[in-house]
């Protein structure tokens, strides 16, 4: 087949996008990109003269950048949970969504690092972490395993990949895209031997990016936990912040669902029931981060430790109290009874109850970080306060934008639904349930006979 | 070796703020503009911490200066990722401005927050004419790097200069920081620790003493003697 | 009347010897470039392992995150490098 002539594939919507591109794409990226611009601008006014441009100050010395850092890292775990965790447990319905979710992991791990480094006040001696880092320091296993799992999902983005680029490699052939898609293709060419071969490399890799994924939150919360500061000492800041992750990157990965589902016209591929069983997983996460959460504070409430107990107030009737209970209303009280009950769990509910979920957790973050900075052992600050400044919202504003100039740019040059994946399960899903339908219990897999 | 360290009579402070005007004038501690205090954004290495217990007619103002506790166990020093703080073989907690990435991790594990951060370039915006009065022995901060007192730790350097010069052991008296050597009521006294004949050791042991939170284990440096009203 | 799934991709009508040289060399900088990534890490890791015990300064933590890390890094070179050959090997017209 020649080029132009991906229309007659089976799968040909998603080709769509790569091959045709109208005034939307232009618009879009055209916005997108003055938001980056705008974060870009800010961060060199930040380069150029210090920290100081920010809202930060005595005690509050950790604020927006490390929100964002915290939660971005933990949108990441989007891709692992549906794509590792699913392939592993051999769930049908992850095909339509692995790259969804695996891109949206690889994308976020690198802005999330990014704001850390934004969050320097030397930025000019970012080397100083290569050449003098210290492994005591909560701050370099951070760098060591986004590193390790930033390389992780690329390679556990990539592999799967390989035949959608063949399909992409045999359609469009001139120009830098043809040679980019032979390069990346790798000679695939669908013979048994080379399915082998990826086959078992997805499965070894989705059993490794697990732990690297549980890893990276886990170190990301021990810059907290690591301290002994009032209310960030605690052993629960591991599990807490896993769980605080997978909750918020499903709900990041509905609402790429949803956008996507309906800029891309992916109706048939990302079905009413995708959003149902993902809102199900949502459900669970809800109920386990309140279960985290409440553990939590009833522990430290019971404790009455005077220190603690004044960040405990801060966060639930001073301050910072309308920031925690609107936490409270976004990650429970409004996405529960959406999710619990069936009649709401449809693609509008599951994305309202997601954007409120992200919303809940982003305060999470918030929440966690300034409350114990603005509340430090030693009362000489009675209490610290703290405002974002104009450059900080323009940086987090310029990262979302990233985000999406990057997604979008991605969906670009490769499909965003895995059609081989999606093939294979069109091919052989119904064999594979079959035969596992027969392990449950002999007989139960025959499919009965005739009218 | 000896392990430097400091006692404090609460019962002779006046809270007179010398300690604190001598500490930033012999360590260019910048001052910042009126925009930047609001915004809370102040620096003194040695500060006075006060508490106000009761209420009018019965009020008590009670203070304490507070320098850097240079713990024996520094949260600080742990999760500084690139070396820039470090507790010297002397007991000094040292910061080592070059290598300071700006991360602030140091100051969000500090609990007696006794560190500071640039977060303009400071010394510069400093008036030139008072700029002239820098101490010429003391490094003034770039912007971007973490500070705190080092108990005038460039005296310490001097002080063995100078011994070393005369052929001589440094003697007690030979090294004292800014804040101490100021102390109008003589309310600080500071010297080496591992010497049990040395006046802080003593003062140490005394039964007045006592370290601020020391049940957090950071095993400050810096001892307090309680007024004495509270022992009748 | 089940429709024929014709995969284009298991056709042999595009042999890929047609491919330029030029393919081959991009594909191979990529590996070598993943390959120096990779041992540019263990480089970086070796090299804060040396400095913590130069400077007497937990040298226990540093071999601790090192034989949690390299194994990571060093696996997914290899598998980069199992998948990079092996699809090579696996072709059709193997014998490249």
């Amino acid at each position: 087949m020649a080029d132009g002539d991906w229309r007659k594939e089976d799968d040909a919507i998603l080709l769509e996008p790569i091959f045709s591109t109208g005034w939307r794409f232009y618009a879009t990226v055209a916005v997108l990109g003055a938001l980056v611009l705008w974060g870009i601008v800010s961060y060199v006014v930040q380069y150029q003269q210090g920290l100081g441009v920010t809202g930060m100050n005595y005690p509050v010395s950790w604020a927006f950048y490390i929100v964002n850092f915290v939660f971005f890292i933990g949108i990441s775990h989007a891709g692992t949970l549906i794509s590792a965790i699913l392939r592993l447990s051999q769930a049908e319905w992850r095909r339509p969504i692995t790259r969804i979710a695996e891109v949206i992991t690889v994308l976020v791990l690198g802005i999330g690092g990014m704001n850390i480094l934004i969050d320097l006040g030397r930025a000019d001696r970012i080397p100083y972490l290569f050449y003098y880092g210290r492994y005591q320091s909560p701050l370099l296993w951070d760098a060591t395993s986004v590193t390790a799992y930033l390389t992780a999902s690329s390679v556990y983005l990539y592999v799967p990949m390989i035949p959608d680029i063949a399909v992409l490699r045999d359609r469009c052939t001139r120009g830098w895209r043809g040679f980019l898609y032979q390069v990346l293709a790798l000679g695939w060419e669908g013979t048994a031997a080379q399915h082998r071969v990826l086959n078992r490399a997805v499965a070894i890799l989705a059993v490794l990016v697990v732990p690297v994924a549980v890893s990276v939150h886990t170190v990301v919360s021990f810059v907290f936990s690591m301290t002994l500061q009032p209310m960030w000492h605690s052993t629960i800041f591991g599990p807490y912040f896993v769980v605080g992750a997978i909750f918020s990157g499903t709900a990041a990965l509905l609402v790429a669902m949803a956008i996507l589902r309906k800029i891309f016209h992916l109706e048939d591929y990302l079905q009413p029931i995708h959003f149902n069983f993902l809102g199900l997983l949502m459900l669970v996460m809800v109920l386990l981060w309140t279960y985290f959460t409440f553990a939590e504070y009833l522990t430290t409430y019971y404790g009455n430790e005077p220190s603690e107990m004044r960040v405990f107030f801060s966060k639930f009737t001073g301050k910072y109290a309308p920031y925690f209970w609107a936490m409270v209303v976004f990650n429970l009280v409004i996405p529960f009874p959406i999710l619990a009950w069936n009649r709401t769990r449809t693609i509008a509910g599951t994305v309202v109850a997601s954007i409120s979920i992200i919303i809940g957790m982003w305060l999470e973050r918030f929440i966690i970080i300034i409350p114990t900075l603005a509340n430090p052992r030693l009362r000489q600050y009675a209490q610290g306060s703290y405002l974002p400044s104009i450059v900080e919202i323009g940086i987090m504003v310029g990262c979302f934008a990233l985000f999406g100039l990057l997604y979008v740019l991605f969906s670009k040059l490769f499909p965003i639904v895995s059609i081989s994946e999606v093939r294979e399960g069109r091919e052989k899903t119904v064999e594979i349930v079959q035969e596992r339908l027969a392990r449950y219990k002999p007989g139960l897999g025959k499919l009965p006979q005739g009218p | 070796m000896p392990r430097w360290g400091m006692a404090i009579d609460l019962d002779k402070c006046t809270a007179c703020q010398a300690c604190v005007v001598a500490c930033q004038v012999e360590n260019n501690v910048p001052f910042v503009e009126e925009g930047e205090y609001r915004r809370m954004r102040s620096m003194s290495w040695m500060k006075i911490i006060t508490e106000t217990e009761g209420s009018f007619p019965d009020a008590r103002m009670r203070f304490m200066p507070r320098p850097c506790m240079q713990c024996d166990n520094p949260p600080c020093t742990r999760v500084c990722p690139v070396h820039a703080t470090y507790l010297n073989p002397e007991g000094i907690v040292a910061q080592i401005y070059p290598r300071c990435i700006g991360c602030r991790f140091c100051i969000a594990a500090c609990p007696y927050t006794v560190k500071y951060f640039n977060w303009y370039a400071y010394h510069d915006r400093v008036p030139a004419e008072l700029q002239q009065g820098d101490n010429p022995d003391v490094s003034s901060r770039p912007r971007g790097v973490v500070e705190k007192c080092t108990f005038c730790h460039h005296r310490l350097m001097k002080a063995k200069d100078k011994a070393a010069a005369e052929e001589r052991a440094l003697q007690p008296g030979d090294y004292i920081p800014a804040c101490v050597e100021t102390c109008p009521s003589s309310a600080m006294y500071f010297g080496d620790l591992s010497d049990p004949a040395s006046q802080v050791a003593q003062l140490a042991s005394s039964p007045r003493a006592f370290r601020l939170m020391e049940d957090l284990g950071t095993k400050p440096k810096v001892v307090y003697l309680a007024e004495r009203k509270l022992y009748g | 009347m089940a429709r024929t799934l014709r995969l284009p991709m298991e056709s042999s009508d595009r042999p890929l010897e047609n491919q330029s040289p030029w393919v081959l060399r991009a594909q191979l900088t990529v590996l070598i470039g993943f390959s120096v990534f990779a041992g540019l890490v263990v480089l970086w890791i070796s090299r804060l392992i040396y400095i913590s015990w130069m400077l007497e300064d937990v040298f226990s933590a540093s071999i601790g995150i090192a034989l949690v890390a390299v194994p990571v890094f060093l696996f997914l070179l290899a598998m980069v490098n199992y998948v990079f050959w092996g699809l090579r090997r696996g072709r059709q017209d193997a014998g490249h």
